[in-house]
């Protein structure tokens, strides 16, 4: 583990000192960060720079600045770097006229696959499109364009990721399996950079975020440190309890509390450190005799860490 | 409030203003277009080549009332290096179907391509209002571009004329029906044939591609049958000279003396008969493309 | 190769819809429609002035421009209109490969169109005169024509989605105004490229009597050949140095 947690050790893709901009508006302002094996969220608001960034990454723009790197090079200068790369793009970009099939097939033979038609069946095996592999694009939903999409990106067997909103007009169960997916294919070491919205999914199958707001890097690491290291934001924590108020007068007292309400049976506590929180409490309970129904943090998930980024 | 839920009032304002219902939508999806042709609210590079044809149609009327200011001795007509009105609307004609080859695809095309004519059709808007406020839009302009420069001209010369403004306008009235049947001849024969294709094609280039090619090897076509071929009923090929048979009918409103290369008079065909073609291609256009958008929308 | 073949293949495909080769394929066969009503009434030795007035006037300067214009327009451009370029550029091939075959894609399309229109003309005059000898001199000069506006409007396609507008007003008042008064010109005209190749492969005098129908200083097929080759070359590489330097999303 590096000092730096928007840096990781063995990177296979890096941005030093990245940025980007289009006339007056700057899109991505000095990033320097590194991805490794597994999966990283990457996150931020609309407009935030991500997907300027995913384009950097893959060569399909040039940083006004700074320098982008995948497997060492800069993939505009070093096309053969692709055949290690896939690209899942925001944009519902397919051919109409070509039936799934053909697309991944036509992906195969760009990549200069052997077996074209193993991979293509493997590639559409695995994203589940087996049954309407042969029909045209122009007649798939757009759920199943993503998973044309993402079956394209893998049939090259690529080390590196690059997902755009995979998971858009998905239902869930295709969702679930794309989830699935792709936690295997990071526990595989491949290197896979996920952008979405859907939080609580990229939680899930994200082991690191980086976390982009207007251009900049706002935060990266697992999300419970970058929670952690928001200490100008106090924890708010849930606690239901029979004797509410009795509880909430001892636990003012406690240095690491910071304020309580207290509403009948419910507090809300707010601490700056929550794992001593956790600790403290049952103690507290056992002098005021309380019993505690429900321990609960109300912002320490990843949509409260992201909201809080936001709003900075 | 009820016992398992409430809802809050955070200062949502519903709409209380006047809903203008189906006219409304009609008038709106009109002034789009006319919008969308000449890029308004769009980027600087959309304006660039309709607004440049629209000064190429107005200069040489701008020049000609200018050149003929600086010499003040003025005689309309006779003194034109533009010819008159009749003449003028040769200038006009040409660029006018430049334009109409780029705004005709761009009314219609990506409405389709887009996949935002479900977006009308839930709006109380028919799809006969669809294609009619398009259409408009697109008549609307053409009509602009020729009569503008008419207008400019006939002013122009009612106020360099030695025998006074007033005079000259009344005098010369007699121009004015004829300028406003001549375009209404022009819109009629331009803007049907160019939705038609555009309602077919699924890219705007070749929309515009499409529609030019038809015109011009259309009639080229259409000469070489007539003029090099003596087979009973060939002469009803000038009938396919798409392209000039809005000219033939102008030349017979202003009086013009016919062009030796004209076909439809070398087939020996009058000048009603391409007001009948004109007619008929409007309308057959026209009932493909309604047909066609009752079944997309 | 594989991929060079793919791409070239699937353009291909995606240029020649069923309405295109309909309505592409009637327009290619009206002058040949139109010649053989003409044979008709006509003496045999008006057939060949017939042929090289349609060959001339029609079918060099506006067919071939427009049918070639619409086509090389959309190879590229529609690419990164639609958003697909991605899908060819982050592929593990030469940026010159992609614009090879992309032209490739788009020369087969309208060279093949093109071929098509001038075996129908020179079939009607074979019936007519007995004489296949205009076949071949016919569909070369058609596909050379083709080679250079595809070269010329592929890139241009790229740039903007008004190529084709930008197409015709080069055709109708560079090549057909301007080169016509200025004959000196007549070597940047693709059209009398076409020509020049067509009327150095024909039999006879072609060459002198096409001077009749306003196609002078007509340069010979060598030549023609040589700067069609240089014309496609600079063009492939200019392009490829878009798709290395521009960026493409």
């Amino acid at each position: 583990m590096t000092a730096n947690p928007a840096l990781v050790e063995s990177p296979t893709v890096e941005l030093d000192d990245a940025s980007k901009w289009f006339g007056q508006k700057v899109a991505v302002s000095n990033v320097t960060c590194s991805f490794g094996p597994g999966v990283t969220g990457l996150l931020g608001p609309n407009g935030a720079g991500k997907t300027t960034m995913l384009r950097m990454l893959t060569g399909l723009i040039r940083p006004s600045q700074g320098s982008v790197r995948v497997l060492g090079v800069w993939p505009r200068t070093s096309p053969s770097v692709y055949a290690d790369v896939g690209l899942v793009p925001e944009e519902a970009a397919v051919y109409p006229s070509l039936t799934a099939r053909e697309y991944v097939r036509y992906a195969a033979t760009l990549s200069g696959i052997a077996d074209v038609a193993e991979a293509t069946d493997r590639a559409i095996d695995t994203v589940g499109l087996g049954g309407p592999a042969d029909r045209k694009l122009a007649g798939y939903s757009k759920g199943m364009r993503q998973r044309a999409k993402v079956a394209a990106a893998l049939v090259s067997d690529p080390q590196i990721l690059l997902l755009d909103e995979p998971l858009n007009g998905t239902d869930p169960v295709q969702r679930l399996h794309l989830i699935n997916l792709f936690q295997r294919l990071g526990a595989e070491g491949r290197t896979l950079i996920v952008s979405s919205h859907i939080l609580d999914e990229v939680d899930r199958m994200s082991d690191r975020v980086i976390a982009i707001v207007d251009g900049r890097l706002a935060a990266a690491g697992d999300v419970a440190a970058i929670r952690e290291a928001m200490t100008d934001i106090p924890y708010r924590v849930r606690i239901e309890s029979d004797t509410g108020r009795v509880l909430a007068a001892r636990l003012l007292e406690e240095a690491l509390v910071h304020g309580v309400s207290v509403d009948d049976r419910i507090l809300l506590v707010e601490t700056s450190d929550l794992a001593a929180l956790g600790r403290r409490v049952p103690a507290v309970a056992r002098e005021v005799d309380a019993r505690i129904t429900s321990f609960q943090p109300e912002d320490a998930s990843l949509e409260s860490v992201f909201r809080y980024l936001v709003r900075r | 409030m009820t016992e398992r839920g409430v809802v809050f009032d955070l200062g949502y304002v519903p709409y209380e203003g006047e809903r203008r219902a189906r006219r409304g939508a009609i008038a709106t999806t009109y002034r789009d277009g006319i919008y969308r042709v000449f890029g308004i609210r769009r980027r600087a590079r959309k304006k660039i080549l309709p607004w440049m044809l629209v000064v190429l149609a107005l200069l040489p009327a701008v020049v000609f009332v200018g050149f003929a200011f600086l010499l003040s001795t003025f005689s309309p007509e006779a003194d034109s290096p533009f010819g008159g009105h009749g003449e003028y609307f040769s200038i006009t004609g040409g660029i006018v179907l430049l334009f109409v080859a780029l705004a005709g695809p761009e009314l219609l095309i990506p409405d389709r391509r887009e996949g935002v004519l479900a977006i009308y059709s839930s709006r109380p808007l028919k799809p006969d209002d669809y294609i009619g406020a398009r259409a408009a839009s697109l008549l609307t302009v053409v009509a602009g571009f020729m009569l503008i420069p008419q207008v400019l001209m006939y002013i122009g010369f009612a106020a360099l004329s030695s025998d006074g403004f007033f005079s000259a306008l009344v005098d010369n009235a007699d121009e004015i029906p004829k300028i406003l049947v001549t375009t209404v001849v022009y819109a009629v024969a331009i803007a049907p044939l160019v939705l038609l294709i555009s309602t077919i094609a699924s890219r705007k280039a070749a929309a515009t591609g499409i529609y030019l090619g038809v015109l011009i090897v259309g009639t080229g076509l259409a000469a070489a049958l007539v003029e090099a071929t003596t087979l009973p009923g060939s002469r009803y090929a000038a009938l396919l000279a798409v392209g000039e048979h809005a000219d033939f009918v102008r030349d017979w409103i202003f009086g013009l003396a016919v062009s030796s290369d004209r076909v439809m008079a070398n087939a020996g065909f009058d000048p009603w008969v391409s007001l009948g073609v004109i007619a008929a291609i409007a309308v057959a256009s026209s009932i493909f493309v309604v047909w066609r958008y009752r079944r997309l929308m | 190769m594989r991929a060079a073949w793919a791409i070239t293949s699937t353009t291909v495909k995606q240029l020649l819809g069923v309405r295109r080769m309909i309505v592409f394929g009637l327009a290619e066969l009206a002058p040949a429609g139109v010649f053989l009503l003409m044979t008709q009434t006509l003496a045999e030795e008006a057939a060949l002035d017939r042929l090289l007035g349609m060959v001339a006037a029609l079918y060099f300067p506006l067919l071939v421009p427009i049918v070639t214009l619409i086509v090389a327009a959309s190879a590229l451009g529609d690419e990164r209109r639609d958003g697909t370029l991605s899908f060819l550029v982050l592929r593990p091939i030469p940026r010159s490969v992609v614009a090879l075959s992309k032209s490739a894609g788009a020369v087969i399309v309208a060279a093949g169109l093109n071929a098509l229109g001038a075996l129908a003309l020179s079939a009607v005059y074979a019936v007519e005169t007995g004489s296949w000898s205009m076949v071949v001199p016919l569909v070369v000069g058609g596909v050379v024509a083709s080679v250079v506006y595809a070269a010329l409007f592929v890139p241009l396609g790229f740039f903007t989605d008004r190529a084709v507008l930008a197409g015709l007003a080069f055709v109708f008042i560079f090549e057909n105004s301007v080169v016509s008064a200025l004959s000196g010109l007549s070597s940047l005209s693709p059209w009398r490229i076409g020509l020049s190749a067509f009327a150095g492969l024909a039999p006879g005098e072609v060459a002198t009597e096409l001077a009749d129908f306003g196609a002078a200083s007509l340069s010979g097929s060598g030549a023609a050949l040589f700067r069609t080759v240089l014309i496609a070359a600079i063009s492939v590489g200019a392009t490829t140095m878009v798709l290395r330097r521009r960026d493409l999303a």
